[in-house]
């Protein structure tokens, strides 16, 4: 039966060959489907992610709502600090003060140049308060944590990074449906037009089935062939997708790197989850539409004599 | 060999193509079936090659209730079948030895017992120069010979043949049925040829069965005394 393998992949290839153009849409709407596939999936592990990254700092920033420092103090800022340390789950060991101008440079430095206007405004633009970044040693208390340092009387407000990773839950969510549905419609268009595609040769090969049929090929002898064109729109399109995907991911990731702490996941990292994600739905694709266009036609014991 | 019991067939638009027909073909003959157009010869040979079903009765080919066949053992089953078609069926883009090897290949054969046969076969029909030629370069006889090359290639036990005349000139057709008449003669091959063509029955002298109206109408009888 094995050359008779490397018969029928031969067969396979000329018959995607022979049907060039309609080989070509099939791979192109396959590509256009796999590349929104694959971004909705890098999106939406990214910002997982970043919601990981930001719960695993375990650290808020405690706003105060008076000041604390310049000559209108009015608490000094070891008052303020021994006041946020009360609260028995502050980590003595990471708790920092940042006065207002610190946070509004800091805040500058992130926006870079387009906020030097503000910059020039001098300190008339800094609404900032002061504030401290307190650690927790159990990040399990986390809420209640958080709740009693809102109650202290010094404290403005507590922002919060779980309320971050509760908006960017509610992007991916969003991410995920949308990216869902386009997928799935993409995937409907795809295998229609790879079926199409090999209804096509089968239209063609109509002749040299009915004959394999009459000298008794199995149904799996005169499938081979499709199911051999379909793998290569498949793979081809899983290829092109995953050089195309990687390549939006760098030049996307060097851009987001500059404005999310976070940062992006190295693309190495999962490089070969990828390829092997992008090549398998691929061939996957390309697979089951062969089989959908000529499972029909299989079942029917006829068409032997042709007429 | 070939049993046909009370068979009818009824096509799907209400065409009643065989009424209850009642047939029995001996291991080592070879019947030629006349009637007119549309009278259900054609239909007679896609039972037997398992791409009609009757409606009722029952078909027995070499000791297999075709009722009881599966759609997986269709295949072996046709296997074990040469069919020649009117229309040649070869394919165009493929050589003469290309045409003959795909029948073998479909089979499993490996490329080794295709170099070796196919040409052994081609000989035999008296073909063995035109075997790189395509389909489009030869005679309508020639064709009809790579047809029937592609029949015997498997070996089969039956020949089923509708009007494997019908596209060839007189002269040539002689040597067609010729050649399965010595098929016949030389291995035991059952042959089933529906033909229109009266000199050449008339000229083989072998049994003759006539079906009108999807009815058998007249049967000369088994030749008992080639095969007992
Ligand atoms: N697939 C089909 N569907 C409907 N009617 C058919 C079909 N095939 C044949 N028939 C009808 O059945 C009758 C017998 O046809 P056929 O067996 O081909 O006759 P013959 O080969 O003797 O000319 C004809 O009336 C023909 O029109
Ligand atoms: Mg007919």
């Amino acid at each position: 039966m094995f050359n008779n393998f490397k018969y029928l992949v031969r067969e396979g290839l000329r018959n995607a060959w022979a049907n060039r153009l309609m080989t070509l849409a099939s791979v192109g709407v396959l590509v256009c489907c796999l590349v929104l596939m694959g971004s909705a999936v890098l999106v939406s592990v990214n910002i997982s992610h970043a919601m990981k990254w930001l719960q695993d700092q375990n650290v808020v920033m405690v706003f105060l709502n008076s000041t604390v420092s310049g000559s209108d103090a009015s608490y000094t800022v070891s008052d303020v600090r021994n006041q946020i340390l009360s609260v028995d789950n502050v980590d003595e060991n990471n708790i920092e003060f940042i006065s207002k101008e610190e946070g509004f440079q800091s805040l500058l430095d992130r926006f870079d140049e387009k906020l030097r206007i503000i910059d020039s405004l001098g300190d008339t633009a800094n609404i900032l308060p002061d504030a401290f970044r307190v650690g927790f040693k159990d990040p399990t208390r986390y809420e209640t944590t958080v709740q009693q340092l809102k109650n202290l009387d010094v404290v403005y407000t507590v922002r919060d990074n779980r309320k971050y990773a509760e908006k960017l839950m509610g992007i991916n969510k969003t991410v995920t449906v949308v990216g869902v549905w386009i997928v799935g419609l993409l995937l409907v268009v795809s295998l229609f037009i790879i079926t199409n595609t090999i209804k096509l040769t089968m239209m063609v090969r109509k002749l040299e089935i009915s004959i394999m049929k009459s000298v008794g090929a199995t149904d799996w002898f005169i499938r081979m062939p499709f199911l051999v064109e379909g793998i290569v729109i498949g793979l081809t399109a899983g290829i092109l997708s995953f050089a195309l995907v990687s390549y939006i991911y760098s030049a996307a990731t060097s851009a987001i790197s500059s404005i999310m702490s976070a940062g992006a996941l190295p693309y190495m990292s999962m490089i070969w989850w990828l390829l092997l994600a992008f090549v398998g739905s691929g061939v996957l694709s390309g697979a089951l539409g062969s089989l959908f266009s000529i499972g029909k036609y299989l079942k029917d014991d006829g068409g032997v004599s042709g007429d | 060999m070939i049993e046909f019991r009370n068979v009818y067939k009824t096509y799907d638009n209400g065409t009643k193509a065989l009424r209850d027909l009642n047939l029995r073909v001996n291991e080592g003959e070879f019947v030629f079936i006349v009637g007119s157009s549309g009278a259900g010869k054609s239909t007679l040979l896609k039972i037997l090659m398992r791409e009609e079903t009757p409606n009722s009765g029952e078909v027995i080919v070499n000791n297999t209730r075709l009722s009881t066949l599966k759609h997986r053992d269709i295949p072996y089953y046709r296997r074990t079948l040469g069919m020649v078609f009117q229309d040649f069926r070869l394919i165009p883009n493929m050589t003469v030895f290309d045409n003959v090897a795909f029948a073998m290949r479909v089979t499993g054969a490996s490329t080794k017992a295709i170099r070796k046969k196919v040409p052994y076969v081609l000989a035999h029909v008296g073909l063995a120069e035109k075997s790189k030629c395509f389909p489009n370069e030869l005679s309508g006889g020639e064709q009809q010979r790579v047809g029937l090359a592609r029949a015997l290639i498997n070996n089969p036990a039956l020949i089923i043949a509708d009007e494997p005349t019908g596209n060839v000139d007189p002269r040539m057709s002689f040597e067609i049925v010729d050649m399965l008449n010595q098929i016949n003669r030389n291995n035991g091959t059952t042959i089933l040829m529906v033909t229109h063509e009266h000199a050449l029955v008339r000229k083989f002298r072998r049994r003759i069965i006539e079906i009108q109206n999807g009815e058998l109408v007249a049967d000369s009888g088994p030749e008992v005394d080639y095969y007992v």
